[in-house]
């Protein structure tokens, strides 16, 4: 593992330590209003580090809480495009013939649908603002990358010998899709997954500026940067601030998936 | 030898991170001369030449001295790469760039080295495919590296290495990975380009019979040291070295002995019975979509008795692997019928399918590619017990694994390795003591042993004899290697573009074989007494190479490369007949021939 992978590692480590403990730092809470202090720029004599908005909000605790939901959804939606991708994908490429063209087309009708008009469809669907919700529908279009990258790695291990000797060995379907396939296509999926988490991110910040994500008095580092927006001029810290969180954190899990892949890539050598 | 030496190597010693590969070796080659140097995996030879081309990679370290023709060799290498030395690899597909023309590829060199125009280069790369007796050379030269056969791709390498009129032509097991045939073509042709060029040949291999064919002098070399350097007939009939010794006691030999013919069969039926089998591929042509049939087995009938073993043999292309995917019902029969203990396989699925695998078992050709990377020693060898008895206790299946990994000659410390940390042969023993460890009744080996060093070969054949002979196992052994088939299997099969030309039991098979082909591939393998291998390559007469199975000829598919092919043969199809002597051979001719 490189040193700039063992970086981002460390990063996000800290990211994601500061922001689940940010209830116990900091004295406030991501939905108090201090009147005292309403769209005050940042400093430590206020006590609010990072300023407030025009509420007087305190910025650090609702970029905080952003992140909490960013890093949720961004890593549970990768998960659940990583389960249906796998499956969806090594049963295609294992099984072949037919059941693999018609899965195979299935994923590209969905592929060539606008996939953000099923994100907005799907979330009217449930109550708005759950998070649930979001993050069901994130991963309902994230796996379908995925499905592709398993089929073809499959496709390529179904060719090699000690599938062959498995099956001679009488292993059931199940089992050698359990032991031999997924285990060997582990190492592309987890660097895809990761470096998929920062897109989700994006993705999910996209809808919460919108207005179609997380709801208040919930934030969002997305909806953050939506208000933020609106007062660029006059206080430029409000769009500053989550902005700059979105930014490292996105850089961090970019450079760790890559890092990953180089590493998972050198390894299958 | 009264001409001086073209290349001397003065105390060459190669290594990597202090770890020595090469240690102070020192040898001279003069021109028309060829010195062979022979050694198994790990022995260094491919490392003294890489390090003499200039070709190793930055970390290693090098010391000694080389002179080629007088001028310092090491420090120049890159310059004289290509001009006065040439290689020549292993494997000729992945040695030629596929999108690059043959001829063009040929006349690179020409153009980078010579600054001849593309014109000339392209005239001169005709002449070098003339050289090296390609045939139909200038349609080769507008074909790609894919369009040609092993055999004329090894052709290509040949004629590019000679481009530039090298001195030292420097080639690295230049027919390891062909057919015995084409093996023999090539050997002949390296000799003769040898003595009409005036060129010098370092011979890279680890097989014996290639340097009784082509060697003067030979070095015999183990894990980077030279143990022995003598004139090949020395080497050959007397080696000083113990190494030497137990290398030529493991060799394999087609004049040697092999198992006699179980006289009465242990049993009254053959647990394996193979009746009219055929494999059908259905290919897809052109964009008016009409589809062909290509037969890749077809018609094939044996059985295969208890404790007995059956040879496949056969160049590329026959069918023999097509043939063992179909016995194990990894690939489909399209017709005809195979009984497994009385039972037909082609008709079963599903669990009934799964449950039959209890009994068969198969031992696969690469024995990298044939182990899970991720798992275990210890897992993969128990995996046929977790799949066919679930009711064994854990305890109890890793204790069978550990007794299992024992009797394949590994200790119980490889349970917990992967493949990666293991050799070639250990992995391959592991894939052994995987099919082993259901003690099935009948064992398939797809060239189980042929990318095996011969001193684990020899193992490897002694563990599948006693497998045969104390516990009454089957086997199928497909194979290439008809000195290896001499030595383990009681009857053989001589198997032609699908189709059997000859079967019966190895000692009659061999020592008096009844149809051309096989006579050709027996006269194809390279004997031990360089003697005799010099004058049966000049006696040698070995046409062409096998058609593709798409294009084969009328009547007997055998009679374009056939000495003794007549008219009749082009229009009539030989069916198979008893010869009499305990063996079958389909060949209009066999009569006349015998006599």
């Amino acid at each position: 593992m490189s040193t700039r992978t063992r970086g981002a590692l460390i990063v996000l480590g800290v990211l994601a330590g500061v922001a689940l403990a940010a209830p116990w730092l900091s004295p406030f809470s991501h939905d108090t209003l201090d009147w005292q202090h309403l769209a005050s720029p940042p400093g430590l004599e206020s006590g609010h580090w990072l300023g407030t908005d025009r509420l007087g909000r305190d910025l650090f605790a609702r970029g905080m809480q952003a992140m909490r939901v960013s890093l949720l959804i961004g890593v549970l939606a990768a998960l659940v495009s990583v389960c249906i991708g796998v499956a969806w994908g090594a049963t295609a490429g294992y099984v072949g013939g037919r059941i693999d063209a018609a899965m195979m087309r299935f994923v590209d009708i969905v592929f060539a649908l606008p996939y953000i008009f099923i994100v907005i469809i799907l979330s009217t669907l449930f109550p708005r603002g759950s998070i649930a919700a979001l993050f069901i529908a994130i991963g309902a279009v994230g796996w379908l990358t995925m499905a592709r990258i398993v089929r073809g790695q499959t496709l390529s291990l179904r060719r090699r010998e000690f599938v062959d000797a498995a099956i001679a060995s009488g292993v059931t379907t199940p089992a050698i899709l359990w032991r031999h396939v997924v285990p060997n296509v582990a190492g592309p999926v987890i660097a895809y997954a990761t470096l998929n988490i920062p897109q989700l991110i994006l993705f999910e910040s996209f809808l919460s500026f919108l207005g179609l994500g997380v709801q208040e008095p919930f934030a969002s580092l997305g909806s953050l940067i939506s208000e933020g927006a609106q007062e660029m001029e006059s206080s430029a810290w409000m769009l500053l601030v989550p902005a700059g969180l979105l930014t490292v954190l996105l850089v961090a899990f970019n450079v760790l998936g890559e890092g990953l892949r180089a590493t998972l890539e050198s390894r299958d050598e | 030898m009264s001409e001086p030496a073209l290349l001397a190597v003065q105390s060459l010693s190669v290594a990597y991170r202090g770890q020595p590969v090469v240690d102070g070796v020192t040898f001279e080659i003069a021109p028309r001369r060829c010195l062979g140097v022979i050694g198994e995996s790990g022995a260094g030879n491919t490392q003294v030449f890489m390090a003499l081309m200039g070709l190793l990679p930055p970390q290693a370290r090098m010391t000694g001295a080389a002179q080629l023709a007088g001028a310092a060799l090491l420090e120049s290498a890159s310059q004289v790469r290509g001009r006065s030395v040439a290689m020549i690899f292993q494997d000729p597909m992945t040695s030629l760039t596929p999108h690059l023309r043959v001829g063009d590829q040929i006349a690179e060199p020409l153009v980078a080295h010579r600054g001849m125009s593309w014109q000339t280069a392209r005239a001169r790369a005709a002449q070098l495919l003339e050289q090296v007796r390609m045939s139909d050379a200038p349609r080769r030269l507008r074909q790609y590296p894919h369009e040609l056969s092993g055999g004329m791709r090894q052709r290509a390498m040949i004629a590019m290495a000679l481009a530039c009129d090298p001195k030292l032509l420097i080639a690295d097991e230049p027919t390891t990975a062909l057919d015995v045939s084409v093996q023999a073509q090539l050997l002949k042709l390296l000799r003769d380009l040898i003595q009409e060029r005036g060129m010098a040949l370092a011979l890279v291999t680890h097989d014996m019979g290639v340097i009784a064919a082509l060697a003067d002098d030979v070095l015999v070399m183990r894990q980077g040291k030279v143990l022995e350097h003598a004139p090949v007939q020395r080497i050959l009939t007397a080696p000083s070295h113990e190494y030497t010794r137990a290398l030529l006691a493991a060799t394999p030999r087609l004049e040697a002995s092999g198992p006699v013919p179980l006289a009465v069969p242990r049993a009254a039926t053959a647990p394996l019975t193979a009746r009219n089998v055929s494999v059908r591929h259905r290919l897809r042509g052109g964009w008016l979509g009409r589809s062909r049939w290509l037969a890749a087995v077809d018609d094939v009938s044996f059985e295969v008795r208890a404790g007995e073993a059956l040879g496949v043999v056969g160049e590329s292309g026959c069918g023999k692997s097509t043939l063992t995917r179909a016995l194990l019902r990894l690939g489909p029969a399209s017709s005809g019928e195979i009984v497994w203990l009385g039972r037909a396989v082609q008709d079963l699925g599903g669990e009934e399918l799964r449950r039959l695998r209890d009994g068969m078992q198969v031992v696969f050709q690469d024995p990298f590619a044939s182990l899970d990377p991720r798992m275990r020693i210890a897992d993969i060898i128990a995996e046929p017990l977790r799949a066919l008895r679930p009711g064994l206790a854990a305890a109890e299946r890793s204790e069978k694994v550990l007794r299992m990994l024992e009797s394949v000659g590994l200790g119980a410390e490889y349970a917990g390795r992967r493949g990666r940390e293991l050799s070639g042969g250990q992995c391959q023993r592991v894939a052994i003591a995987r099919a082993m460890i259901l003690e099935p009744k009948l064992l398939v080996c797809d060239e189980a042993v042929s990318a095996l060093d011969v001193s684990i070969q020899a193992q490897i054949l002694e563990l599948l004899d006693g497998l045969k002979r104390e516990h009454g196992t089957s086997i199928v052994f497909v194979s290439h290697n008809l000195a290896v088939v001499r030595r383990l299997c009681e009857r053989v099969m001589v198997m032609y573009l699908g189709k059997v030309v000859e079967a019966g039991e190895t000692p009659a098979v061999f020592e008096a074989p009844r149809h051309p082909y096989t006579r050709m591939l027996l006269a194809a393998v390279p004997q031990l007494d360089p003697a005799r291998e010099r004058a049966r390559l000049d006696a040698l007469d070995v046409r062409g190479e096998t058609p593709s199975a798409l294009d084969r000829p009328s009547g007997c598919q055998f009679r374009n490369r056939c000495p003794a092919a007549q008219p009749l043969c082009a229009t009539t199809s030989p069916g198979t007949e008893d010869s009499g002597d305990s063996h079958q051979v389909a060949c209009l001719r066999w009569r006349e021939l015998t006599n």
